[in-house]
């Protein structure tokens, strides 16, 4: 049933499309009487040294249009500019105070209009609703061009994330860490900076892990609840820890969070998932000295080696 | 450990005259002071290079050392360069890479090649190789545990390598409509030690090695499609993993994974108020690997599907309110089995399935910007487990279900309130919950259940941070904050005995130009975390493993001289002071480690296009037991534009 009514919700979405759709220029009261007069028109005047928009997707000479709509380059974010020209400039434009009163939806759906493949991610991105929209990150391209993204200024990309994210900055420099510093990885290996995790496949959040580390997706035969039923996360602070294998703390101390089902087996004050650990857990011994398959086993139900 | 070096000083004095040589010359292209980036790094897209020889001076266990910083070369050359291309007709190139001869044949680094036609395609090929090393030592670090003796190690330190190849193209159809595809593949291989140390061995015996020879392939297609408001994006992508793993001579795994993956979604613009979205994906993955276990072959067969959905909405409210909502559903079907000599030895049967429901209000007003958000999922888990057959089979000897029903919450509120313009304060707090009830039925020979699932319990965790974020003059900058959480886990099914997690951090970061050609900066952090038994009968004698303690103090002050147009100085010091007390009888059982951190850098630009860079940078791991190690690293690099 909830199938069906999922597969019904996204038929509906298809088949309305062409019917119901607005565009960002709807948010606008546009006066009667503005008409499109093609961008050709806008670099009469706007042209800054002969650059203007060169190298960029919203060069005029491109003619690449908002998809459907015909309108392309400044008009498609500008507006019609046919009264702006015949009043030599004083006309109706959306100019840099309409577009700077928009709030982050507002700006975002600018860049959407045509960058249509983040339209989608903006539900669940995580820079969605914290006031940060596309020109946050991309301010140098909307009209110079430049890189096709901002990290390909970097050597290492991911400094250009750390500028915002300095705790993360800071956890890569623990003794246990993901390379991110040194270049190995980036955080675009892990993170879509666009999209969240909201349609994620198969695993959630663990998908991002498992790409990698493919020999815990299993499936197993016996899942570790710590594992299937939670987060990698639960156990693990990927970007960096002062534990080994990144692990949120270390020795027993982190299973027995969970696991603490002792003194209550009168025999054995150290009985831990039916079995006595009285022996192991007084001295220096860990939890994954035995219990090596945690992440999940097909062979042994205690995850055990 | 007191340690002392006669190389540093000579590298001190070095870039000391060197600084007075450079003092005399002007104008320099002024270098960041990232201080983790390699000497001659330039950020920007004009075309560098740059090529450095260092050379390493360590003392204490190198290899520790080695793993921390990947070095067990006595010297070692490197380079970096980027270069770039814009014809003008929007036509692009750019290259990027970076490495160095590391002692592992091939050395490391990457190459990233990017290319395009400015709104038609573009395309990125990488490749990237790296090392690791592995301390190869059994840790041993629990608080409660006496230090002395050292630990047994492996001799020689295990090994690993990676290597990542990646290409990925996009092409520009037509107005509305996009192509994607990409493939990439990786290669793990060599060695890596784990934590292992062997059943009833632990203390005292050195840990096991995993051994890798894998090799995991990707392939993806995908398009984006938009009409007007209407926009879909389809993603199809495969996965296959294989080769041989090995943990000592215990277990040998010989991995055979398929991973199958279809994503679609859509969204429709009903009008400038109202945005509908749809999400579905479905994947199915197999896993057909053969396990060598105490000499004993098995062959385990399995397949998970899972089904994802979710539709939702954006809608304004206002001008300054945005409203999200969604809901989305889940199932997941496994089916596995382990075979042994070409029969079932055990089978599972497992479903999964969830409700997810979330609401996202953010709103601005003024000086103030609030979020809100609330997420309810509830799932159920349905799992047979039987020997012999698969459930339900004729032949199905013992067996064990679980039903398990969850819910879990997620309240939060993210809020930025400008106080004026040089001071604003900000606050985030999340509040969870967690409720599994779970019952479990066995039909076993012996009576009792056949393996250990836990009861019903509850999480409850609370996080919250508040920062102010001030700029009391133009020229300086001071943020301080506080970030606490707090979370009791309780097992219901053993009389509401509880743990606790509580952890709280306070910290400045400040960054003050006392002059144009001056600047200081600094983090300074004191973090106290905190497990304990906090309810329940009490913990038997000898429960100290459960306890954890710790204080974690950073401080990482530095500062950026431009003496001259030519000549910058950068310095940097960080250092990191960890302790865990719990347990500890007296202070000498305290586990303490320590950082340090010491960076000093010199650039001079002696001509137009060249940069001349001395470094010094010292790296200290001191802790009260056995893995005391200093490296010191003095590097020497010559960088150009052209």
């Amino acid at each position: 049933m909830q199938r069906l009514v999922l597969q019904l919700a996204g038929l509906l979405l298809l088949v309305a499309a062409p019917v119901l759709a607005g565009t960002y220029l709807d948010r606008f009261e546009l006066p009667s009487g503005a008409t499109y007069t093609g961008s050709e028109t806008c670099i009469d005047c706007h042209d800054e040294e002969g650059d203007f928009c060169a190298h960029s997707p919203h060069a005029v000479e491109r003619t690449l249009a908002v998809p459907g709509s015909g309108v392309s380059a400044c008009e498609a974010c500008h507006g019609p500019g046919s009264l702006h020209v015949d009043e030599e400039g004083d006309g109706f434009i959306l100019g840099i105070e309409a577009l700077g009163a928009l709030g982050e939806a507002g700006r975002v759906d600018m860049c959407t209009q045509c960058h249509t493949s983040h339209r989608l991610d903006w539900l669940d991105g995580p820079h969605a609703g914290v006031g940060i929209a596309c020109s946050e990150c991309h301010a140098d391209q909307v009209h110079f061009g430049g890189s096709t993204t901002p990290a390909a200024h970097y050597r290492n990309r991911s400094e250009f994330c750390l500028q915002c994210h300095a705790v993360q900055s800071s956890d890569f420099r623990l003794p246990f860490r993901h390379r991110v510093l040194e270049g190995e990885i980036a955080c675009d290996d892990c993170h879509d900076p666009h999209a969240g995790f909201a349609a994620a496949g198969w695993n959630g959040l663990n998908e991002v892990c498992l790409g990698c580390h493919t020999e815990m997706a299993g499936p197993f035969v016996f899942e570790h609840e710590g594992v299937a039923g939670e987060d990698c996360v639960g156990c693990h602070r990927p970007h960096g820890s002062m534990h080994d294998k990144l692990l949120s703390t270390d020795s027993s101390t982190l299973c027995l969070q969970c696991h603490f089902e002792s003194t209550f087996d009168p025999i054995d004050a150290w009985s831990l998932g039916d079995a006595p650990h009285g022996g192991f857990l007084g001295g220096e011994a860990r939890c994954y000295d035995c219990h090596t398959e945690i992440h999940g086993s097909n062979v042994s139900p205690a995850f055990r080696d | 450990m007191e340690m002392t070096s006669t190389k540093t000083k000579a590298v001190l004095v070095a870039a000391l005259l060197l600084t007075g040589a450079a003092a005399m010359a002007d104008e320099l292209p002024v270098q960041a002071g990232r201080f983790w980036a390699p000497p001659g790094d330039l950020i920007g897209l004009q075309n560098h290079w740059t090529r450095s020889i260092d050379v390493m001076d360590a003392y204490g266990y190198d290899a520790k050392a080695a793993e921390d910083w990947r070095r067990v070369d006595d010297s070692r050359f490197s380079g970096l360069f980027s270069w770039r291309k814009v014809e003008d007709d929007g036509r692009w190139i750019s290259l990027r890479g970076a490495g160095d001869n590391g002692a592992e044949p091939g050395g490391a680094g990457s190459l990233f090649i990017r290319l395009g036609d400015t709104g038609i395609y573009s395309c990125e090929v990488s490749y990237r190789s790296f090392h690791h090393y592995y301390d190869g030592t059994s840790e041993m670090r629990a608080s409660g545990f006496a230090a002395a003796p050292a630990p047994p190690a492996l001799d020689p330190a295990p090994v690993f390598n990676w290597n990542r190849g990646e290409i990925s193209v996009r092409y520009h159809v037509q107005d509305g409509f996009d192509l994607r595809a990409g493939a990439k593949r990786t290669r793990r291989s060599g060695d890596k030690s784990s934590l292992a140390r062997g059943m009833f061995v632990a203390g005292d015996n050195p840990p096991a090695v995993r051994g890798f020879e894998t090799w995991t392939s990707e392939f993806w297609l995908g398009g984006a499609y938009a009409h007007g408001g209407f926009a879909g994006d389809l993603r199809l992508s495969h996965r296959g993993s294989d080769g041989t793993r090995t943990l000592d001579t215990r277990h040998r795994y010989e991995d055979k994974q398929e991973l199958w993956s279809a994503r679609l979604a859509t969204s429709l613009d009903v009008n400038e108020k109202l945005r509908l979205t749809g999400n579905a994906a479905a994947t199915r993955l197999e896993s057909t690997p053969v396990e060598t276990w105490q000499a004993t072959e098995f062959a385990p067969t399995s397949d998970a599907a899972t089904r994802t959905g979710q539709i939702g909405l954006i809608t304004r409210l206002g001008n300054r309110s945005t409203l999200r909502l969604s809901a989305g559903l889940r199932n997941q079907d496994l089916d596995g089995q382990t075979n042994l000599n070409g029969t079932i030895l055990q089978a599972a049967d497992r479903e999964r399935r969830s409700q997810d429901y979330r609401a996202v209000l953010t709103s601005s007003a003024g000086r103030a910007r609030l979020r809100l958000h609330y997420a309810y999922k509830i799932s159920d888990l349905d799992d047979i487990v039987a020997m012999d057959d698969q459930p339900g089979g004729g032949l199905a000897g013992d067996y064990q279900t679980t039903a398990q029903e969850r819910t879990d919450q997620r309240a939060g509120l993210r809020g930025r309130y400008r106080l004026n313009r040089k001071v604003s304060l900000k606050a985030r707090v999340v509040w969870r919950t967690s409720e599994v009830t779970q019952l479990d039925t066995w039909d076993t020979a012996s009576g009792d259940r056949w393996f250990f699932w836990m009861g019903d319990r509850e999480r409850r965790q609370l996080r919250w941070q508040v920062s102010l974020q001030t700029r009391p003059r133009r020229d300086l900058r001071v943020d301080l904050g506080y970030q606490a959480v707090d979370q009791i886990f309780t097992r219901l099914d053993l009389e509401s005995a509880e743990t606790s997690w509580k952890a709280q951090r306070g910290y400045a970061v400040a960054n003050w130009s006392l002059h144009e050609r001056f600047t200081l900066l600094g983090t300074a952090s004191l973090g106290h975390e905190e497990f304990a038994l906090t309810d329940g009968p009490d913990p038997a004698a000898g429960m100290t493993p459960l306890l954890h303690d710790g204080s974690t103090l950073r401080f990482a002050p530095g500062a950026v001289l431009k003496l001259t147009d030519k000549l910058t100085v950068v310095g940097h010091y960080e250092g990191i002071r960890y302790e865990d007390k719990a347990g500890a009888a007296t202070d000498g059982d305290d586990l303490k480690s320590n950082l340090d951190r010491l960076m000093i850098r010199a650039s001079w630009g002696f001509a137009e296009t060249l940069t001349l860079t001395a470094s010094f940078l010292r790296n200290e791991f001191d802790e009260n037991r056995w893995d005391d190690y200093i490296l010191d690293l003095y590097t020497l690099s010559l960088g150009g534009r052209f």
